[in-house]
């Protein structure tokens, strides 16, 4: 099998897992922090959004985040300034805390466009693409490097979600 | 490997009463984990912060922060799909029949004392514990039921399905005292707790209006009002939305020169029978599925004191036993006895058992695990 199509795997399973976690959230719960230094759903949902956008399109495709062209910024109340990456990432636990609320429903339209790009973004690469490294600013960085961190990032935020879902609502729940 | 410790569940809602159960057996020396059931979802935000559902944020929250402070694990335990089919189906379905239902009896019976202790077994508990008013006492002879000592806080009305295996692992520490001494004992603990209002409504009814509720599940069954000889007296938009001594919301157009209350549902012919408040009272019930708490019926009929609702006065009546049924012969009428509510017998202040009013000696078999007609 090809490192493509294991991408693709990893993905379609960590897309349906994602959906999984967060089916039937309340706004309450999406807010819930398990402790004051945690981070709550609706962050972790909108930075997987943004470091995926970011990494296919800043990165990958060294072109302009969905986020940037469609203006997301707006359409999810979050006009605010953010230091780069602007992803959340770096972000301390004020910062979170005090996220302006959003319709979660827009984010999750967000999520799947930049999904959908992702989709198209591996499907155009061939084998060759996956050693370069598209970004001069860190030349040692392929895409394949960029590919597999992303999964491993959005799984390991999938059982963060999954795991504030169960202290709420208990396994299978 | 042998426990140095016995080992309990403490079913905990995140009110004082189940919270200060853990401490009190935390005190005693038991190993306690908190579980908090996960009973019911509200689907969507729309739910005013005044009138906050059961299994809430806070209330797990509140629990998760009782056992932190009390240095024990907490566990939430998701019992959504088995309280939807054995409580919220049997509301329903009892309210679609013309009765009206305890949920707390169902919930007692099928989701605490069923699937939670045998899900503690699985942890390997000894024992699980609940927050209720009432009190076990053993002896040689077994477990008897007992009142608690407040008896404005009484809840033993709501346990008379408990059977001694049931029983044998239950652990009532809360009864033991009154409602001011729990109070005072969460704040010497320093509990989150203390001062938390007490629940009253049906947890899964948040704003307390079960019509709403109802409505919104199954097809209304409109009817005719009628007098105790037939005679119709209006249209009503439904069996479901009434209950026996209701006064209220009748919605019948005009006076009546003496006010009408609800004193026979009638789920086949969809009559709603009204009387006056004299007509409301009676000496007899009958009841179905009868629990003796101790596991033996008795044999010749007896002398009992009984409760025909949860806040009703203890009325004196003979029992007479039949084969899983049972004929309540009370002393001085009785207002309103309810078909679907409880009935439960005393022999001082201990539970002899109970079961379920019927209208009829020979009541029809109380259907399970059917779900009724639900709404488009």
């Amino acid at each position: 099998m090809s490192f493509k199509n294991i991408i693709r795997y990893a993905c379609t399973e960590y897309e349906d897992e994602l959906k999984r976690t967060i089916e039937g959230l309340t706004g309450q719960e999406r807010r819930f922090v398990p402790n004051q230094n945690s981070h709550h759903v609706d962050f972790i949902v909108w930075h997987m959004a943004r470091v995926e956008d970011t990494w296919i399109n800043t990165f990958g495709k060294q072109g302009i985040q969905i986020w940037d062209e469609q203006n997301w910024a707006i359409h999810l109340n979050l006009n605010i300034y953010m230091d780069e990456p602007r992803s959340g990432w770096g972000w301390d636990i004020n910062q979170v805390s005090s996220m302006p609320s959003f319709d979660f429903e827009q984010l999750c339209e967000y999520l799947e466009r930049v999904r959908r790009c992702t989709d198209k973004y591996v499907e155009s690469l061939n084998d060759s693409d996956m050693n370069i490294c598209p970004d001069e600013d860190r030349p040692n960085y392929s895409t394949a490097q960029m590919l597999a961190h992303l999964v491993v990032e959005q799984s390991q935020h999938i059982g963060q979600i999954s795991y504030i879902r169960g202290m709420l609502r208990g396994i299978d729940g | 490997m042998t426990k140095n410790k016995q080992k309990v569940i403490v079913a905990m809602s995140g009110g004082v009463d189940s919270s200060v159960a853990a401490v009190l057996l935390k005190d005693a020396g038991y190993d306690v984990i908190g579980v908090t059931m996960r009973l019911w979802s509200v689907k969507n935000d729309a739910v005013s912060k005044s009138s906050k559902p059961c299994c809430s944020v806070e209330d797990i929250d509140d629990a998760r922060r009782v056992c932190q402070k009390l240095n024990i694990p907490h566990y939430v335990q998701n019992f959504e799909k088995e309280f939807q089919e054995h409580v919220i189906d049997y509301f329903c379905q009892e309210y679609d029949s013309g009765r009206t239902p305890h949920p707390c009896l169902a919930c007692n019976d099928r989701i605490k004392f069923d699937f939670l202790l045998r899900r503690a077994m699985f942890l390997d508990a000894d024992y699980i514990a609940t927050g209720h008013y009432a009190r076990i006492r053993r002896n040689e002879n077994g477990a008897q039921l007992c009142k608690a000592v407040d008896p404005s806080k009484d809840q033993s009305y709501v346990l008379f399905t408990l059977s001694q295996k049931e029983i044998d692992k239950l652990l009532l520490p809360v009864g033991e005292y009154t409602k001011s001494e729990i109070r005072e004992i969460a704040n010497k603990s320093g509990l989150t707790v203390a001062n938390k209002p007490d629940s009253q409504e049906i947890c899964f009814i948040p704003d307390n209006d079960y019509r709403k509720f109802i409505s919104k599940r199954i097809e209304p069954k409109p009817g005719e009002f009628v007098d105790k000889n037939g005679n119709v007296i209006g249209d009503h938009p439904g069996v479901q939305f009434f209950t026996i001594g209701q006064r209220r919301k009748l919605g019948l157009q005009g006076n009546s020169p003496t006010p009408y209350y609800v004193t026979n549902i009638d789920s086949k012919s969809y009559q709603v029978t009204l009387g006056d408040e004299n007509d409301l009272y009676k000496t007899k019930l009958w009841a179905s599925k009868v629990n003796y708490v101790s596991g033996t019926s008795p044999i010749n009929s007896m002398k009992v004191t009984a409760k025909i609702r949860y806040k009703s006065k203890d009325a004196a009546a003979t029992l007479t036993p039949h084969n899983g049924w049972a004929e309540i012969n009370f002393e001085e009428p009785q207002r309103a006895i309810t078909p679907g509510q409880a009935v439960v017998f005393y022999n001082d202040d201990t539970v002899i058992g109970g079961g379920y009013i019927e209208t009829s000696p020979t009541p029809a078999p109380v259907k399970t695990n059917v779900h009724v007609k639900i709404k488009a």
